[in-house]
């Protein structure tokens, strides 16, 4: 394979595919490396095998995913399934692991297309087996065909929570409980975003109809939720929650939680790019400009990894960041440059019409990160909430000082799961503005690679800084 | 902890989990096949406190889905597809601590 | 404008226990940092407790530091995660045993006894996990390591109980001199006065005494490491071999640290080191071909510490040559953190005036002048 290419997009999914499929139809040399089996990402995963059964139930917000990957397969980007990256270098070198072999190859740009993950939010009884990401288990659904056994008990609030809420029953499976986390003076706030979203009429008729047939089902659905445990021996068993009319208890044998989700920014982290906040979803994003260019000129994100905005915008942000990168690279010229980022900027924008209503509906609760001392905050490592509190309170002032005191995000995720939680607890001790505080700092390998694989990694013969 | 929702899969192939055989669909992960077919409801133990661990983000994130493929240990269970004839184990937890 | 008795550039590990001992000497000391007191290769470094192996003149002091190693709940308040697991240096051929059975002859003359020569059966012994050649060693059984962090955080956390005053996010921006000390500016607009100035900038040395026009040849290097997942435990000493580039320990909670002087990518200006994937694979070969356990560990984190290294891979310890009251402390070329503890208590009485414990002339800048 060839080890310069014009463009290298991390990631499968709706942003990257598009991505590869514009730089390519316009010319370019695209390699699109993605650590799952097969192309679709989270959204659109394992579409291409899907059966009309699956099709039918997953709805057209999945079935859309067929036409692109479609197009994705006739262009001339090549994709290589399996190939996990764990090191991105600024001058646009990337590493990446397949079946047991890493190797270097390098792109003149980097398009990130990793998307967004669940917000990782620790609360008393979530390392039980059994505790799981909704989304997590609508992704599962996808590639495997299988169901979580009931009792399924829901908790949290967001669209996909909505969106796998509704899969889950239309597949049948036995719902215990759903338990709404979405703060009740949201939609209050949110009305004034309101007339336009009415544009995506079609959305609001869904949710509508998705709690209705909550209610039709005879499902116990309880809204106003400030808080949930898990509880059990060996696996989930019985999950508590708390609300003004205090805390009950459900029987549980899987436990789906979702508060929302954020962008994944392992690898603009990585690079020491500049990241901004969120005050009204409480995430990171990269900064950015309009195409999806940052402030190193190899490396662009697209797609959610660069705001959660949903499946199509994603598209549309693929395909600017590749008309950007093919003008830069003489593929196309200026004029018609242009014009077609003008256009996709226009679809965008409209695209992006149901998003401030759906943002501000969604604000998550402001206790999520409110945990009690006990409650182990990272899962690899198994550090309690009080261990970091007490670190913080002998002085540590960041979160990369307190990780090394207290090994609070240094295990094998690498402060994946626990990083936004241990920066909240920082913010709350130290009363510091989120802008204040400093992430985790990622290191490379961002995942995991054997110790054999390193020594047999596959370099440039002629390597150029 | 999982159960197939349909059976209708073009094609299917033998795996092996802790000895014993099972016939799965070929396009599913490795996690996906231990916590449905093969009936489990754990695919790891915590290397500090021992405890019983399972899949959480089923996305390469959260690393709580470790296990021994074909021999070699801490492959991502969640993003491995399965294949014919691999032989899959849980590893046990490698606590650190005491004395060696 | 702040005045203080002394002023200590960089709140490192050296800056940190040499502020704890000027305090407890009653002396009123400002410890100046330019970002925050663990940020740098004080608290990322190996953590390795090592007599072994150290250059003659370092001995003395080193041996000393080691007798306070065990001591350090009741220096600093925490153990520092200090594990005394002992120190392996092995010899793969018969040219290096020689050399290291005439270096530890050379030792023993000076009157020290703690390296050991052993043979490859002992090594064995000590180092089970270990393949590779072996015609036997040298040991030095009560070395060990600590826990960096947590060492700076001790040390940080009683210097400023016994009265330091620590400013954070204080990049010095000009020093000046003057008939009643010095005047030191920082960056975010602080004004420090103080008879005396102590330099312990680490692999900034060079450019803290640039700023009073003086040369000190420190050549900032970025030196790499990896750390595994947990394994289950498989060795207690550190072990080096000689003439590779490996130094390798497993903490007590199973994870294994893998160093050996592998250099990183460095812009200095932007204080941005970038892991050479070229150099890790090195050192994982080196690793696997001694260590076969180790093929399947996972590697979960690389990264790169900021170490001074001199030309001689000696630290730079004395009065300035050109301005007087100027203490230069810095440049431990990547073996300071074991020595620290003693260092502190040496600088502290040389910047009083008093005749350290054991000699510092050695370390004297003068040095490079006049090369041997």
């Amino acid at each position: 394979m060839s080890e310069l290419r014009d463009i290298i997009v991390v990631g499968a999914g709706p942003a990257g595919l598009s991505a590869a499929l514009t730089a390519s139809g316009l010319g370019l040399d695209v390699l699109v490396l993605d650590e799952q089996p097969a192309l679709g990402g989270q959204l659109y995963r394992n579409i291409e095998k899907a059966n009309e059964q699956t099709l039918k139930i997953l709805g057209s917000d999945y079935g859309r995913g067929r036409h692109l990957i479609e197009k994705f397969r006739n262009s001339n980007a090549e994709h290589l399934a399996g190939a996990t990256v764990w090191n991105i270098e600024a001058n646009g070198n990337v590493y990446y692991s397949k079946a047991g072999q890493s190797s270097e190859i390098r792109g003149k740009h980097v398009i990130l297309a990793i998307g967004a993950a669940e917000r990782s939010v620790p609360f008393p009884g979530w390392t039980l087996p059994g505790v799981m990401g909704a989304g997590a288990v609508d992704s599962n659904f996808k590639s495997s065909g299988t169901i979580p056994e009931g009792p399924v008990v829901f908790a949290g609030s967001g669209p996909l929570f909505l969106s796998t809420l509704g899969h889950m029953t239309s597949l049948g499976v036995e719902i215990g409980a759903v338990l709404d986390t979405t703060p009740q003076g949201n939609l209050l706030a949110a009305l004034p975003f309101l007339p336009r979203a009415m544009k995506r009429l079609d959305y609001f008729l869904k949710g509508a109809g998705m709690l209705l047939n909550l209610r039709r089902l005879g499902i116990k659905y309880a809204k106003g939720i400030n808080g949930y445990e898990a509880h059990g021996r060996d696996r989930v068993e019985k999950v508590s929650y708390s609300s003004k009319n205090g805390v009950q208890h459900v029987e549980a044998g899987v436990f789906l939680v979702h508060e929302g989700l954020v962008p994944r920014c392992d690898f603009t982290q990585l690079l020491g790019l500049k990241h901004c906040w969120d005050a009204a979803q409480r995430y990171w994003y990269p900064q950015i400009n309009h195409v999806g260019a940052t402030e190193i000129d190899t490396i662009y994100v697209v797609g959610d990894g660069a705001f959660v905005h949903g499946g199509m915008p994603a598209i549309t942000k693929g395909s600017l960041a590749a008309v950007d990168i093919a003008g830069k690279l003489n593929a196309l010229p200026l004029d018609s440059k242009t014009v077609t980022l003008a256009k996709l900027e226009k679809k965008l924008s409209s695209e992006l019409d149901f998003r401030p209503f759906v943002d501000v509906l969604f604000r998550p609760r402001s206790n999520l990160f409110k945990m009690s001392d006990q409650t182990l905050v990272c899962r690899c490592e198994e550090v309690t909430a009080g261990e970091i509190r007490r670190a913080i309170n002998e002085g540590c002032l960041d979160s990369n000082e307190t990780k090394a005191i207290t090994r609070c995000g240094m295990g094998r995720c690498q402060g994946r799961m626990c990083g936004s939680a241990l920066n909240e607890i920082i913010i709350d001790e130290l009363n510091r503005q989120p802008l204040d505080t400093q992430p985790l700092r990622m290191r490379p390998p961002v995942r995991n690679i054997s110790l054999a694989e390193l020594s047999q990694l596959s370099l440039f013969k002629n390597r150029v800084r | 902890m999982f159960k197939p929702y349909h059976q209708n899969f073009e094609k299917t192939v033998t795996i092996e989990f802790e000895g014993i055989e099972f016939r799965v669909p070929d396009t599913i992960t490795v996690a996906a096949a231990v916590l449905s077919y093969a009936g489990e409801n754990h695919t790891s133990i915590s290397p500090v406190s021992a405890k019983k661990r399972a899949p959480h983000c089923f996305m390469g994130i959260c690393y709580e889905c470790l296990m021994e493929i074909n021999g070699i240990p801490d492959q991502q269970a969640c993003i491995v597809k399965v294949e014919e004839g691999m032989k899959i184990n849980r590893q046990l937890g490698f606590s650190g601590g005491g004395e060696l | 404008m702040k005045h203080a008795d002394i002023i200590i550039i960089g709140a490192g590990l050296i800056g940190t226990s040499t502020a704890l001992n000027l305090a407890r000497a009653g002396k009123k000391v400002f410890l100046l940092e330019k970002e925050s007191s663990a940020c740098h290769a004080s608290a990322v470094n190996a953590g390795g407790v090592r007599r072994l192996n150290r250059h003659f003149e370092e001995i003395p002091i080193s041996v000393a530091a080691m007798e306070m190693w065990p001591q350090m709940s009741a220096l600093v308040g925490s153990d520092c995660g200090f594990r005394s697991h002992g120190q392996v240096h092995i010899a793969p051929d018969e040219n290096s045993m020689k050399f290291l059975t005439n270096r530890v002859a050379g030792v023993e003359s000076l009157g020290f006894f703690h390296e050991e020569l052993v043979d490859a059966t002992e090594i064995k012994l000590l180092v089970p996990a270990y393949k590779g050649k072996c015609k036997g060693g040298i040991v030095a059984r009560s070395d060990g390591f600590a826990l960096p962090a947590v060492t700076l955080k001790a040390f940080f956390k009683t210097a400023c109980s016994q009265g330091v005053e620590a400013y954070a996010n204080s990049k010095v921006s000009s020093i000046t001199c003057g008939e009643n000390g010095f005047s030191v500016q920082t960056e975010n607009g602080g004004l420090f006065e103080s008879e005396i100035l102590i330099n312990c900038s680490g692999a900034w040395g060079g450019n803290i005494a640039a700023l009073l026009h003086e040369h000190l040849p420190i050549k900032p290097t970025a030196l790499s490491m990896m750390v595994t997942a947990r394994m289950p435990r498989f060795l207690k000493p550190v072990v080096g071999v000689h003439g590779r580039k490996l130094s390798f320990k497993q903490m007590d909670n199973g994870t294994v640290v893998i160093g050996g002087a592998h250099i990183s990518f460095l812009e200095m200006n932007k204080e941005r080191t970038t892991l050479d994937f070229k150099e890790m694979r090195i050192s994982a070969s080196t690793v696997q071909e001694h260590f076969p356990i180790m093929k399947t560990a996972s590697i979960v984190r690389c990264w790169a510490g900021i170490e001074g290294i001199t030309d001689d891979d000696l630290p730079i310890i004395g009065e300035s040559q050109k301005t007087p009251g100027l203490f230069h402390v810095c440049g431990f070329s990547a073996h300071g953190f074991q020595l620290s503890p003693m260092i502190g208590r040496l600088v502290a009485s040389l910047v009083q005036g008093k005749k350290p414990e054991l000699p510092l002339d050695a370390f004297s800048v003068s040095r490079f002048k006049n090369p041997v």
